[in-house]
């Protein structure tokens, strides 16, 4: 039965250009539709015109738009709000800010079936709540479903959304990256669930902007560039012998190009952390850690929440004070020193962040945040600095009178770079740097990370839970989990024989395209897809 | 938020303490710094009787020196005397008890319609197209700008005199209460449905707001079972500010409708410099101020669940 038919779909925001253009694909029942394309190419926009969601300003024109059997060009609210919830469910990322924070997990899962099952009993639907909890893989749904949701963890949280989804057994199931936000087991878990609610017979679009988390999952792709579909056809043909040349650059990134780093010799040791240990109350953050890392070096940090690594960025940084253990900065003592001895030598030690927004003032503008990190300079001589670090960074002159919304995801935190390259530091801590970018942008931001490590020699440590990335990026790497590293050994070694059983489950999910050798991009046979090569079980390691 | 209910009502009593004892120390310079108040007492008709200012002064204990007369005065407060009234020749506390009263409803009626007003704009105006918006934005940004009095004369001379549909003064009950109460409380509404409304217009961009409207609620729905419930979180803020300023209004307000109550009182009682009155009264105004926050800061807990001191399992 065909779910979804769209075909010449064309929609505009007021008087501007079309954001989506001449869209044409189908849905059918058990099969699963993955979109996929960056920011900005039309993607959500798409997915929520199916619900009648597209926004207030939204015109809509298509020469077919069907959802169900009904054709819903010409539905009325009403006719919208009948078939959203019941024949259609939808998960957005992030159920942190997708979930009512101010409503109990039960009223949010329990809303679709109040809304369409109108004479149903309060016990009715309590069952009802539990059964969907339970059938997406909540423990102990009773407990779960009379908390908040700052009060599940991540992963749990996800699955609450979905079940408020599924909760009426809709047909086809909408998912805007709904693993975008999530660590990688738990994405990895959660993609199991959204495959097992496939199995059952339902249709599912997926919306994403990385082809390697969808690969798995999807039966067909539809990769959009500028609002078209620039190519669509099953998974198989599209990563084995892809056509257009947007396709073949998203499956390059998806591969994650192992990055041909000249053999590090390491200089002289800028870092040394020793054994240290951090706790909060009871909870034993970082324990016993140490690492140490040399001047042009990159040292890759993996690990999921929880496992501490923030804790330890935070030390390295001076922010907060190991319980036990010592850090040294270049020789020097760095933590247990007061302040005052400290802000001398910070100027060496710089950090980028995940959120260039938040890491932003919003009111002041770009030359002025970047002036922030050249406190000496006035004037012509600064403004020239200024220059010549967005141009360092790959910005044009004119993106100092711009402020942060102004930009994009990536440009910010190229603004951050030049930011922290500013006082000229010798060591650079990266927290999640590109976990919140587009996988084409992650490559670029992380092409130039590398370019000015070879430029300028500086360290860098780079923290993550993306193991794609640090693949790319680090020499050598080091694995913690609850605090404890792991792991640990130069990149390739630890990739290629993983030691730890935890390092082993973080490799296993990780999203990775079915064909790994690199032949496949250049027109080779494709190997047929296995029976088996579906998502296999991945040792419980973390609980979520 | 705080560890437990105890040890909050506990830095709460501490403060609040801490802020009566500064209302109270304020309040006896001022009065001390605005004039002989032996004068106060004798009134203007006073004869000059030879030996008549020392006695009163003796008898008052105003002759002793300035700080033994702050230090007594902390004492007999802390033991719940308020002295008498120079005026009255009556202990305070009986004075205030009787005219607390209708303040007090005064000042709860005109929340609860303040509230009700702003309820029903914010309600009204939430989602639709700019021009309604602008339109009301103007008509609080009135509300808020117009005297509390002003409004009052305004309301006074419309509805009772013209229309004759309220009595012009005094508190016949309900009806008595309409008219002073709608002169509080549309200038409160204003405040309280620009705050609310903004409020709104933030949480309607939210992704949960998306997700809510995926399952089919209406717009009704999203406003009754999830969008209000975030607008009142600022408005509960705001409550110990508004029935701070509802007590000090009704004092205005009060003249204007010729209504007993405390702002009558405490008018007459600057007017004759008629110390242990004006200082009941202010103390009386700062611990309604000092419960009124705690009361809120209590309540928001309850609105918001991520407020609450349990444990992420």
């Amino acid at each position: 039965m065909t779910l979804v038919e769209v075909a010449g779909l064309e929609v505009s925001f007021g008087h501007e250009p079309p954001v989506v253009r001449d869209i044409s694909f189908t849905i059918e029942d058990g099969e699963c539709l993955a979109l996929v394309g960056e920011s900005g190419s039309g993607k959500s926009v798409t997915a929520r015109t199916l619900l009648g969601l597209a926004g207030e300003r939204a015109r809509v024109r298509a020469r077919t738009l069907r959802v169900g059997s009904a054709d819903v060009r010409s539905f009325s609210q009403r006719d919208w709000q009948r078939l959203r919830g019941k024949s259609v469910g939808m998960v957005l990322q992030d159920a942190l800010v997708s979930l009512d924070p101010l409503r109990r997990i039960e009223d949010e899962v329990a809303e679709s079936i109040r809304l369409h099952q109108r004479d149903s009993t309060r016990t009715e639907r309590h069952r009802r709540v539990l059964e969907v909890l339970a059938e997406v893989g909540v423990p102990e749904p009773e407990l779960r479903s009379q908390q908040y949701p700052h009060q599940l963890s991540g992963g749990l949280r996800q699955r609450a959304l979905i079940a408020s989804a599924v909760a009426t057994r809709p047909d086809l199931v909408i998912a805007d990256e709904p693993t975008t936000a999530l660590d990688v087991i738990v994405q990895h878990q959660i993609l199991r669930l959204l495959e097992e609610i496939k199995e059952q017979g339902r249709g599912l679009l997926l919306i994403s902007h990385d082809l390697a988390v969808v690969a798995r999952l999807a039966d067909r792709i539809a990769v959009m560039l500028d609002g078209r579909i620039v190519e669509t056809g099953p998974t198989e043909r599209i990563v084995g012998s892809p056509e257009h040349p947007y396709t073949r650059t998203l499956l390059d990134i998806a591969r994650g190009r192992r990055a041909q780093r000249p053999p590090h010799a390491g200089g002289q040791t800028l870092l040394d952390v020793d054994a240290v240990t951090k706790n909060f109350g009871e909870r034993r953050a970082v324990a016993g850690v140490s690492l140490t890392l040399r001047a042009g070096e990159t040292v890759g940090l993996v690990g999921e929440s929880g496992s501490g690594k923030s804790t330890l960025a935070r030390m390295v940084m001076g922010l907060t004070e190991p319980d036990e253990g010592r850090i040294l900065l270049r020789g020097q003592p760095w933590s247990g020193t007061p302040e005052r001895a400290r802000r001398v030598q910070r100027q060496h030690i710089q950090l980028i962040q995940q959120d260039p927004q938040a890491a932003f003032d919003p009111r002041h503008t770009i030359g002025r945040i970047i002036a922030e990190a050249l406190p000496g300079q006035r004037g012509a001589r600064r403004r020239a600095q200024i220059t010549e670090l967005l141009a360092t960074v790959g910005l044009d002159a004119h993106f100092a009178h711009r402020r942060p919304h102004q930009l994009s995801g990536g440009q910010r935190q190229r603004v951050a770079i030049a930011r922290a390259i500013a006082p000229q530091p010798e060591v650079l801590i990266c927290d999640e740097p590109v976990s919140a970018l587009d996988v084409s942008v992650q490559a670029q931001v992380l092409d130039l990370l590398s370019e000015l490590q070879q430029r300028l020699g500086i360290a860098l440590l780079f923290i993550t839970h993306d193991l794609t990335v640090v693949e790319q990026i680090s020499d050598r790497l080091l694995i913690m989990n609850n605090g404890e590293v792991v792991e640990e050994g130069l990149t390739t070694a630890v990739f290629d024989n993983p030691q730890h059983p935890y390092t082993n489950a973080l490799l296993q999910a990780a999203p990775r395209l079915p064909l790994l050798s690199a032949t496949a991009s250049h027109g080779g046979a494709p190997e047929p897809r296995a029976a088996t090569d579906s998502y296999q079980e991945v040792p419980a390691v973390t609980d979520s | 938020m705080y560890a437990s209910l105890p040890r909050f009502l506990l830095r709460r009593l501490l403060t609040g303490i801490l802020v009566l004892w500064g209302a109270v120390t304020v309040t006896f310079f001022a009065v001390s710094a605005a004039g002989d108040q032996v004068d106060a007492i004798l009134g203007p008709q006073a004869a000059n009787l030879p030996g008549l200012r020392e006695r009163v002064a003796a008898e008052y204990g105003l002759d002793r020196p300035l700080p033994v007369q702050y230090l007594d005065r902390l004492a007999s407060l802390a033991t719940g005397d308020f002295g008498r009234s120079y005026q009255r020749s009556q202990p305070v506390t009986r004075l205030l008890g009787s005219q607390i009263l209708p303040t007090l409803q005064l000042a709860l009626s005109a929340a609860l319609v303040g509230l009700l007003l702003a309820l029903i704009a914010t309600v009204i105006t939430a989602g639709r197209g700019r021009i309604v918006r602008t339109g009301t934005s103007v008509f609080e940004v009135l509300a808020v700008a117009v005297p509390p009095f002003w409004l009052g004369i305004l309301l006074l001379s419309l509805f009772s005199f013209n229309l004759r549909w309220f009595p012009a003064f005094g508190s016949h009950g309900i009806s008595g209460l309409v008219l002073p109460t709608l002169a509080l409380a549309i200038p409160l509404a204003g405040v309280l449905a620009q705050v609310m409304r903004q409020e709104l217009e933030l949480v309607e961009g939210r992704p949960f707001v998306l997700s809510a409207r995926a399952r089919g609620q209406s717009r009704l729905g999203l406003l009754l079972r999830h969008t209000l419930r975030h607008a009142l979180l600022p408005a509960t803020t705001m409550s110990a500010w508004v029935l701070g300023t509802l007590v000090g209004g009704a004092v205005l307000v009060e003249k204007v409708f010729s209504r007993p109550g405390l702002g009558t009182v405490l008018v007459n009682a600057v007017q004759h410099r008629d110390t242990p009155v004006v200082s009941a009264v202010v103390i009386l105004a700062a611990l309604i101020f000092v419960v009124a926050n705690a009361l809120a800061d209590m309540l928001y807990p309850v609105i918001d669940a991520r407020l609450r001191e349990t444990s992420r399992a």
